[in-house]
């Protein structure tokens, strides 16, 4: 099957009704019921965001995975995710989604283990950390349960698998029945998923190269207590297991940054006029999108980062807007330490410039963008060290101005990875509110905008709240926004629906549609077409619009030469509107004058 | 076909589709017959795709395409500004800009390039940009002056098209809906004033769908950066006073 179902679809995977299962199967609950906790809370609070920025499905949490799977009935997929499996990059749904689409009938997408060509004895493991079943499938298998530990010799499926491994000799492609069987002896977890799909002649694969780099698992049931301990002190010298020492580390690891460009988009895409004050923290380049909705303006940065304040305060007098590498470069290494980029991880001049190119295009143009910079170097600009989630440090905060308009970007502060891991999901959700009462008790007109932390990006006006799809996965190129000098009454009548849509088609759109068609949102309809098939369907799955499709096609004719040549005895338009012109007319009227 | 720019693309990585398609059968499968705008950019390739729409660029009427361009090359079939104008022209549309040029500098004192690979470079001559065609309704009627100046001043303002050949495409006639698409085409290409003489010209078509007083202000507001009205801007420039904007300090 072609790409061009999930086009036609839109992505394959948002058609179907998505169960995101989180389950304890390794009983965690029973070893260690603080960690069992913090797991559950971590791997269920960052699906509940997967589950509202990228994929849309319902999270339940389930004691197993037969619970899980006999509670499928309504749904077409399950994601089921052991506590402790973490997906931390959205590119795992565009690769789930392009292997749905080329194996619409699988059952089961797996870490599937084969002791027997590794050990010479057992047989096939399916590990419980994470998998994906089609329930169609399961349902035609007869629903079979996954299959415990117990160690039985039995007659089992032959089966044939591939001659590569992601590593060693047990990590196959993947596996597929054979005629026939052999007796071995199981001992591992989720046999009988596997030996009911390999007798039915399924063949199951094993999660790609790409859909691990998306993911990580901690093994909570191994070595609990020094996890947790491990945990509690930030200390990763205490576990062994390198997904635990990895996953300790990545918390102890993350150095406050200085963020050179943005993750997200750098247009709002939201009418900031007759907004006073921009209050957002100190990262990027994003603020500058005020200054497209007013020439003079006030900004307030805050951070819990000293550097990031720093960092926006020094580029701000220093920076002439020209020969940006070059000015980073010269910076002392204790601040080229913190640098942190989207596109490219590293500090060099491909990426550095790769990153200007985005945000030259996502604002009109390079020297558009130096337009606006050299507007905010005149602009007036304050800077505070503070922590959203400190009450007394937010009071401080928005008692800095008094101006009464004003738009607060609170980005993703309350839905990161490491809120998560210092705070309860409840905690987060009160600390949440509060937030947004001070604020709006505090302005007269206020435009929040922002990731609640369930993951939604939401404008919230006047107690008007706009859902927005955000693209904040830092791989992944942002759709292009608006970017244009004028807009003002394309914006007018678009948001009164006063015009049709505009309807387009984009030939050639690798890395978004003409940025400047995105003023007509939400009345813009259109294709966006690629040959490249990637392309098209990471657009695809990062597109806010419903009403925009993207077509992996070549587009042309086999009739240029017939065409041409008729087209010779036709005269192109030959009118001048240089009568009409200003420049014609005061001429006219000078001249008359003298 | 071979065009020498396409050497700095790189789709040999990439899983490519095999299908083709006309945009005239693109249009009609998914419903986009009334179609409004076209963009192409498909590295050489422009000429062929666009004469893949020519069915529906007539019969929509497609109000504008912005389209790659070559300024090197010869022939009927390639991709090189001349055809693609000529066609375009033919199709009744009109040249309104060209933006994102292209420069390359010749070996013997290479310039340092744009952005990083071999792409094109900060000086040399002009190979490639992007053109953009618009339809030009104001071609169609005689302008309505607007200006407060004396009679004696005005000039007998013939529409565009008269003089022209009988062969000559036209700007079709446009819907209102039409002409509001278009005129919000005209100002998201930073050309407010293009945008205004549809307004202006067409008012009596317009004036059922939108207060177009209102959306002059809008228009007159934003080009200037001060909260003044159409009419108030308009007012200054006269037969004494012909530097638009200057009463308001309003300077490049």
């Amino acid at each position: 099957m072609s790409y061009t179902t999930i086009i036609q679809d839109k992505l394959l995977l948002a058609t179907k009704k998505i169960l995101y299962a989180v389950v304890d199967q390794a009983e965690v609950r029973h070893k260690h019921n603080q960690l069992f906790s913090k797991m559950f809370e971590l791997t269920y609070g960052m699906t509940v965001r997967l589950a509202s920025s990228c994929v849309d499905g319902d999270v339940k949490y389930f004691d197993n995975i037969d619970s899980a799977m006999d509670n499928s009935a309504n749904y077409d997929i399950v994601i089921i995710q052991s506590i402790g499996n973490f997906i931390n990059r959205n590119r795992f749904f565009s690769e789930l989604d392009n292997y749905i689409v080329n194996n619409p009938n699988f059952f089961l997408l797996a870490f599937t283990l084969d002791w027997q060509s590794e050990k010479g004895t057992g047989w096939i493991e399916c590990h419980n950390q994470m998998m994906v079943v089609n329930v169609k499938s399961w349902n035609q298998l007869n629903k079979p349960k996954f299959g415990g530990w117990e160690t039985v010799t039995e007659e089992l499926p032959n089966y044939t698998r591939s001659v590569e491994n992601f590593h060693d000799n047990y990590t196959p492609f993947w596996i597929q029945g054979a005629p026939g069987t052999s007796t071995h002896t199981r001992t591992a977890q989720g046999w009988n998923f596997i030996k009911t799909a390999l007798a039915a002649g399924y063949k199951i694969d094993n999660f790609t190269e790409e859909m691990r780099l998306c993911r990580l698992f901690v093994y909570p049931e191994h070595d609990s207590d020094n996890l947790y301990n491990a945990f509690i002190e930030k200390n990763n010298t205490l576990v062994t297991n390198s997904n635990q020492r990895k996953w300790i580390k990545s918390m102890l690891g993350t150095p406050p940054v200085i963020w050179i460009f943005n993750s997200e988009y750098y247009r709002f895409s939201i009418d900031m006029k007759n907004v006073e004050t921009y209050i957002g923290p100190a990262a990027g380049f994003k603020y500058l999108d005020f200054l497209n909705y007013n020439r003079t303006g006030n900004f307030i940065f805050y951070d819990y980062h000293e550097g990031s304040l720093d960092w926006i305060k020094k580029l701000k007098d220093t920076w002439d807007g020209e020969n940006f590498y070059q000015y980073l470069q010269a910076q002392p290494d204790e601040v080229k330490q913190h640098y942190k980029f989207i596109h490219g991880n590293k500090f060099n001049k491909e990426n550095i410039e790769k990153n200007l190119q985005i945000l030259f295009k996502e604002f009109g143009g390079e020297q558009e963008f130096k337009r606006l910079w050299r507007i905010f170097k005149l602009s007036n600009a304050t800077f505070i060290k503070i922590d959203l989630f400190n009450k007394e440090e937010l009071a401080h905060l928005i008692n800095l101005t008094n101006d009464n308009s004003i738009f607060f970007n609170f980005s993703n502060i309350f839905a990161t990875d490491f809120t998560l891991l210092n705070n309860t999901i409840k905690e987060v959700d009160d600390i949440y509110h509060n937030f947004l009462t001070e604020v709006k008790n505090k302005f007269t007109n206020v435009i929040l905008y922002g990731s609640s932390p369930d993951g939604k990006w939401q404008t919230l006006n006047d107690n008007k709240t706009v859902i927005n799809v955000h693209n904040d996965n830092p791989t992944d190129t942002p759709v292009n926004t608006a970017t244009t000098l004028f807009n003002s009454m394309t914006k007018n009548l678009v948001s009164k629906n006063l015009i049709k849509p505009l309807t387009f088609i984009d030939v050639g759109c690798s890395n978004g549609i003409f940025p400047k068609l995105r003023n007509f949102e939400h009345l813009l309809k259109g294709l966006g077409v690629d040959p490249i098939i990637e392309e098209c369907s990471r657009l695809h799955s990062i597109e806010n619009n419903p009403d925009i499709k993207y077509i992996p096609i070549f587009i042309g004719t086999d009739n240029v030469a017939v065409e041409v040549c008729h087209n010779e005895k036709i005269v192109p338009y030959e009118g001048t509107p240089w009568n009409r012109l200003s420049t014609s007319q005061f001429t006219y009227i000078r001249n008359n004058n003298e | 076909m071979n065009n020498p720019l396409s050497l700095t693309n790189d789709w040999k990585h990439s899983k490519l589709s095999t299908r083709y398609i006309t945009v005239d059968d693109l249009a009609k499968k998914y419903n986009l017959e009334d179609l409004d705008f076209i963009k192409i950019d498909t590295d050489s390739y422009e000429f062929n795709v666009l004469m893949s729409a020519k069915n529906v660029i007539n019969f929509s009427p497609v109000l504008g395409i912005y389209i790659e361009v070559n300024f090197i090359g010869n022939g009927n079939e390639t991709n090189t500004f001349h055809n693609i104008d000529k066609t375009l022209r033919t199709l009744g549309f009109e040249l309104f800009d060209i933006c994102d040029i292209n420069k390359y500098s010749a070996a013997t004192l290479p310039t340092p390039y744009n952005h990083v690979g071999f792409a094109n470079n900060i000086y040399g001559r002009i190979l490639q940009g992007n053109a953009l065609y618009l339809r030009d309704p104001c071609t169609l009627k005689d302008i309505v002056w607007s200006l407060p100046i004396k009679d004696k001043y005005k000039i007998d303002i013939q529409v565009a098209n008269k003089g022209c050949s009988a062969e000559s495409p036209k700007c079709p006639e446009l819907s209102p809906d039409k002409l509001l698409k278009l005129a919000c085409l005209f100002e998201i290409f930073d050309m407010p004033d293009q945008a205004a003489e549809i307004l202006v010209t067409y008012r009596s078509e317009l004036e059922n769908l939108i207060d177009v007083d209102e959306n002059l202000d809008i228009l007159t507001k934003e080009l200037t950066g001060k909260d003044i009205t159409y009419n108030e801007y308009i007012s200054t420039v006269t037969e004494e006073s012909l530097l638009p904007g200057q009463k308001f300090g309003i300077v490049k």
